[in-house]
């Protein structure tokens, strides 16, 4: 073998390994979080977790029971407003969006999705918390809203625009009407991937802390109703976690593990949606 | 014989770009009319004219006359009654993804409101795929996917799809052109037999098929209609020298 073909198997070589060592790393932080939270979780991992709510510092036992119904209670309310609104401006957006109009749209919704989560729960303290003169669920979910809607918005209509033309042609050609091709054939066909998509954001927007922190505030007691303070798990671990309290910081890790298993759930629910449509 | 659709002095462009100029020409009803002429003539343009295909496409308009039913299709503004009456079958194969070989044929039905019964729509189903003479293929297994059929199989499913709506007119854009010989040959013997109830209007560039399947021929030429006549006359004995070229092979 020349030498010059010898060095190009070698560099080959190495630019593969680089590669995959590149992609190890990215992984490694996941695994190592995942392993950390059971070891350390493992202690208060327990059936009352789920079913208790919380006791006061320094008695044993309780349960994050009231983050857990918070938690879906303020994310169901956050995609209850949240899906219509943003699936159908992604249909306008890969259906209808071709001028100006759209363009300032997209962008705004670029933005929208990069403000940082903070600030959202300081702006939903601005327009709830302050007229309302309480911390509350809707408030909360109106600030969560923001972080799912414009994932939705983009996923929709990057799916909506992976569907063919000819799919819309085909359906025109019928004499069936634009906007019933739009949602029962071009949508439709797209569906699996746009559900997907509202699973990620779902994701995302269960494990949210800073925009609940101004708006939903967190709550020690069962919720009373969608315009009080109510408990979340990421609230609840953040509130754990700072304590002082050895036992609360054994919760803290607990109730991260809940968070983590719901979102994996999500993750692999929406995978396997997807597989299976196709 | 009577005219189902009449075309008059129809020009068309996308952008500045003309594309068809002032194209005159008659389609006779129940009979297989074929548009053909080398790539980039506007062949395509000219069909997807007659059901109004290109009113999504920006930048685009034409001028003239469209007769259809005593209509003219150009101006009218309701598209979507038209296009139940002219169907279309495309180039490649399109049927509804993740739908049924059966949810495809029923699509038009389903979605055109016209309310019909569960048993109506069966009934439908089943007439528009032996028409399309697939039934025979896809009876045993019509919950199947439309689009785990094969390629020929698919452009017969798009042909029933199109017959379920009732139309009076099928145009069709090369729909033998992403097929291979056997199921080329299926299509134009489907096409034979479907021209005794509708009037058809195929876009081929292929002269053969051309000559093979139709009564009377169009020659495209740059977006000019160069001449149309009967196929037997067009082949054997055509006025224009044009037609005469490329017929021999000279170009396109």
């Amino acid at each position: 073998m020349t030498s010059i073909a010898f060095r190009r198997k070698a560099t080959d070589r190495i630019m593969k390994a680089l590669f995959l060592l590149s992609a190890f790393l990215v992984i490694l932080p996941l695994f190592l979080i995942f392993f950390d939270l059971l070891w350390k979780g493992a202690k208060e991992l327990k059936w009352s977790l789920l079913t208790d709510l919380p006791r006061p510092v320094g008695e044993p036992g309780g349960g994050i029971a009231n983050g857990i119904l918070g938690t879906l209670t303020v994310t169901g309310l956050a995609m209850a407003g949240g899906i219509p609104l943003a699936v159908l401006t992604g249909i306008y957006l890969a259906e209808y969006g071709k001028g100006a109009f759209a363009s300032v749209v997209r962008f705004a919704v670029d933005l929208l999705a990069g403000v940082p989560s903070i600030i959202l729960g300081i702006f939903g303290y601005v327009l709830w918390v302050l007229p309302m003169k309480r911390f509350s669920a809707w408030a909360g979910a109106s600030a969560l809203a923001m972080i799912f809607i414009p994932i939705v918005v983009r996923t929709t209509e990057e799916m909506l625009k992976t569907v063919p033309v000819s799919v819309r042609e085909g359906a025109l050609a019928l004499g069936i009407e634009r906007w019933k091709t739009t949602l029962f054939i071009t949508v439709r066909t797209a569906a699996a991937g746009i559900i997907t998509g509202i699973l990620l954001a779902m994701a995302r927007i269960l494990g949210e802390t800073a925009p609940l922190l101004f708006t939903a505030l967190g709550n020690q007691f069962w919720q009373t109703g969608l315009d009080q303070p109510i408990a979340t798990i990421p609230l609840q671990v953040f509130s754990y976690a700072i304590s002082p309290y050895d036992d609360w910081h054994d919760k803290a890790w607990a109730g991260a593990v809940v968070l983590i298993l719901m979102v994996l759930v999500l993750s692999i629910g929406a995978r396997l949606l997807v597989r299976t449509r196709r | 014989m009577e005219n189902a659709i009449e075309v008059k002095t129809l020009s068309a462009w996308f952008g500045d770009h003309q594309v068809l100029r002032e194209i005159t020409m008659g389609i006779r009803r129940n009979s297989v009319t074929s548009v053909m002429g080398p790539s980039g003539c506007g062949k395509s343009t000219f069909i997807r004219c007659l059901n109004r295909m290109h009113d999504l496409t920006p930048g685009f308009r034409m001028t003239g006359e469209v007769l259809f039913d005593g209509r003219n299709v150009i101006s009218e503004k309701i598209d979507p009654v038209l296009r139940r009456k002219v169907g279309m079958v495309f180039q490649q194969p399109n049927p509804f993804p993740r739908m049924s070989v059966f949810a495809n044929v029923a699509v038009g039905l389903r979605f055109n409101g016209k309310g019909k019964s569960k048993s109506e729509i069966v009934e439908v189903v089943e007439r528009s795929l032996r028409m399309a003479a697939l039934w025979d293929e896809v009876k045993d297994h019509l919950d199947q996917m439309g689009s785990s059929l094969s390629g020929g199989q698919q452009q017969r499913l798009c042909i029933a799809r199109a017959l379920a709506v009732e139309p009076e007119v099928l145009l069709m854009d090369e729909p033998c052109s992403a097929l291979d010989p056997v199921s080329t040959s299926k299509i134009e013997d489907l096409i034979e037999d479907l021209s005794e109830k509708y009037t058809i209007v195929v876009v081929t560039h292929n002269m053969q098929q051309a000559a093979r399947i139709s009564d009377s021929v169009a020659f495209f030429l740059l977006g000019e209609l160069v001449e149309m006549d009967k196929s037997a006359k067009m082949f054997t004995n055509p006025s224009d020298r044009r037609t005469e070229e490329y017929i021999t092979g000279r170009f396109g």
